[in-house]
């Protein structure tokens, strides 16, 4: 089973994206804070992360950052999930390494497309 | 754009039931276990219908109604309450929920009720948006022209919209006095309100009464139940009488008494209605020649005069048209979705040139003709039926005040047949007269366009066979 972690503070989209994916055959770890995330990351080694970007403390650029300095962990691609829908947001993520990108409020059915295109 | 439904229920076992049951194309469903969860995504996403299974203590959803109404959200929420009472099911509808299911839980009960409430938003939405599209056409700034004698009219609404000061707007015949009268009301504080338009000349004078202040069962033979008037359909908005000296001499004194005791009586009845309505009255004719011929009561004109606003005709404004033509040619375009780019200088000369007897209203007709009528994207010369030499329009369909007096049946028919005659002689113009080619190309069998031409008594040689 593909592994998915998603890093969001907001509870309620963690929980909304769980349900979502569960449904779909994934196993879905949730983080409310970039440093949970960075932490859940390397003990788990995901398939897949979902990050959003404006976080309290470490945001999606740190720990972007964090993920491509890191030899171990720089392949698992990244799948960015934000209200920020400025193009420099998109741009400055996509330059460091991201993958795709998603805004919210976002369509489940939207979601799980992108997520299958990983896989 | 899809719909977006919420399903709040503390047992997540219930969901693939759920999205069995509410799935489809046009939905995006989103699944919650906890309402505090579900209220930080309505605070921060949009919503449409929110479905909420109750605990056992009704708190989850009374947490949902109350973060609704003090945020002032407008998503609609069924309840699903498997311990729910009548009681419980008065309070919620009261705080706002749009359906309480007792003993309900994930069935076509459910399902229905989302559909028939996602209808109800859709009707709703589409309601707002006629709503807005009808203000639209008459705000203020919808009305065309920037010569100088327009600038008075603009300057005179300007004022009076304001006030309740009862209007009186003078003009021939397709000048836009009902236009100016809607500009009056959506620019004044009654623009919440109603706007009826009454045209005097449409009413037989017999009922004129009866549907101007209503009636009460048994007043007259015929009027088996009670029937509000128009005054008072009006209340708290605007009505215009167009055409009020068509109004016949004795109604114009209980009129006149509506207005100055602000209250009106049905006829038959015994009792009086306060009325708060403003009045704009038009007509094209010279209401102090009506007085002085006995046929208007001074008195009423008076009260209705406080404001007179003359709207001039189009032949004296002829800066006009070019932006008028331009006006209407885009609107008829929008409306049949054609795309015609602009007017060719000669077509814009020959129009600018015409003195247009029926004013805005027979400009208006004339572009609605040509639009549907070209074959190309520029209106040309050929597109208008207007006579150089003898400086007359030819209107391809009697949309004149006449065609209002007829039965509907026999005014459909006029038009259309008109339209038939212009259609046909047109086509077969470009046919070189060759029936077969013209039928090939409307489209028709060849004897039917032979009925049809029998029938229009159509010809070649005089056009019009008698």
């Amino acid at each position: 089973m593909k592994k998915i972690i998603i890093i969001d503070d907001e509870n309620y989209v963690n929980r909304l994206v769980q349900f979502n994916l569960t449904e779909d055959g994934y196993e879905i770890i949730t983080a409310l804070t970039g440093q949970d995330g960075l932490r859940l990351i390397e003990e788990k080694k995901p398939d897949l992360i979902i990050l959003d970007i404006a976080m309290p403390g470490v945001d999606g650029f740190m720990v972007l950052e964090r993920l491509k300095g890191s030899e171990e962990l720089r392949n698992i691609p990244v799948l960015i999930l934000t209200a920020k829908v400025m193009d420099e947001v998109e741009q400055k993520a996509m330059d460091m390494g991201a993958d795709a990108f998603i805004t919210k409020p976002f369509s489940p059915a939207e979601l799980s497309k992108k997520v299958k295109e990983f896989f | 754009m899809k719909r977006r439904i919420l399903i709040i229920d503390s047992d997540r076992s219930n969901f693939a039931k759920a999205r069995q049951l509410l799935d489809s194309d046009e939905r995006d469903l989103f699944f919650l276990d906890d309402v505090n969860d579900a209220i930080a995504m309505l605070r921060s996403e949009p919503c449409d219908l929110v479905v909420i299974r109750e605990n056992i203590t009704a708190s989850n959803t009374k947490s949902l109604m109350t973060f609704r109404s003090k945020e002032g959200k407008s998503f609609q929420v069924i309840i699903l309450a498997d311990h729910g009472t009548a009681e419980k099911q008065e309070e919620m509808l009261s705080k706002g929920a749009a359906e309480y299911l007792i003993h309900s839980r994930y069935t076509e009960a459910l399902a229905h009720s989302v559909k028939t409430h996602l209808e109800y938003l859709t009707l709703q939405e589409r309601s707002d948006q006629l709503e807005e599209q009808l203000a639209e056409p008459y705000s203020f700034a919808n009305i065309v022209g920037d010569s100088e004698s327009m600038q008075r009219v603009y300057e005179l609404i300007r004022k009076v919209a304001p006030s309740n000061a009862n209007a009186l707007l003078q003009g021939e015949s397709g000048t836009g006095k009902e236009l100016v009268a809607r500009a009056i009301h959506f620019s004044s504080p009654r623009k919440g309100e109603r706007f009826i338009a009454v045209n005097c000349a449409a009413i037989p004078s017999e009922l004129m009464e009866s549907e101007f202040f209503g009636h009460i069962k048994g007043a007259f033979t015929g009027a088996d139940r009670d029937k509000i008037g128009l005054f008072e359909s009006a209340a708290g908005g605007t009505i215009l009488l167009d055409e009020i000296d068509e109004v016949p001499y004795d109604l114009q004194s209980k009129l006149l008494r509506t207005l100055q005791e602000r209250e009106i009586k049905p006829v038959g009845s015994a009792r009086t209605v306060p009325l708060d309505i403003r009045l704009i009255s038009a007509s094209n004719r010279n209401l102090s020649k009506a007085v002085e011929q006995g046929r208007f009561r001074d008195d009423l004109l008076y009260r209705l005069n406080t404001i007179i606003i003359e709207l001039p005709p189009l032949r004296e404004r002829k800066s006009d048209i070019p932006l008028l033509v331009n006006h209407f040619t885009k609107k008829q375009s929008n409306e049949i979705g054609k795309k015609i780019k602009s007017v060719s200088d000669e077509a814009m000369s020959l129009l600018t040139g015409y003195d247009w007897p029926g004013n805005v209203r027979e400009l208006e007709n004339a572009i609605e003709r040509a639009v549907i009528l070209t074959d190309g994207d520029v209106l040309g010369v050929e597109d208008f039926n207007i006579d150089v030499a003898s400086g007359e329009n030819v209107p391809m369909v009697p949309l004149g005040r006449e065609i209002y007096r007829m039965d509907y049946n026999k005014a459909k028919k006029t038009v259309l047949d008109e339209f038939a005659r212009e259609y046909f002689m047109r086509l077969l113009d470009r046919s070189d007269w060759n029936i077969s080619k013209a039928a090939k190309r409307a489209g028709i069998k060849r004897q039917s366009l032979h009925q049809i031409l029998n029938r229009l008594k159509l010809n070649k040689n005089n056009k019009v066979k008698d």
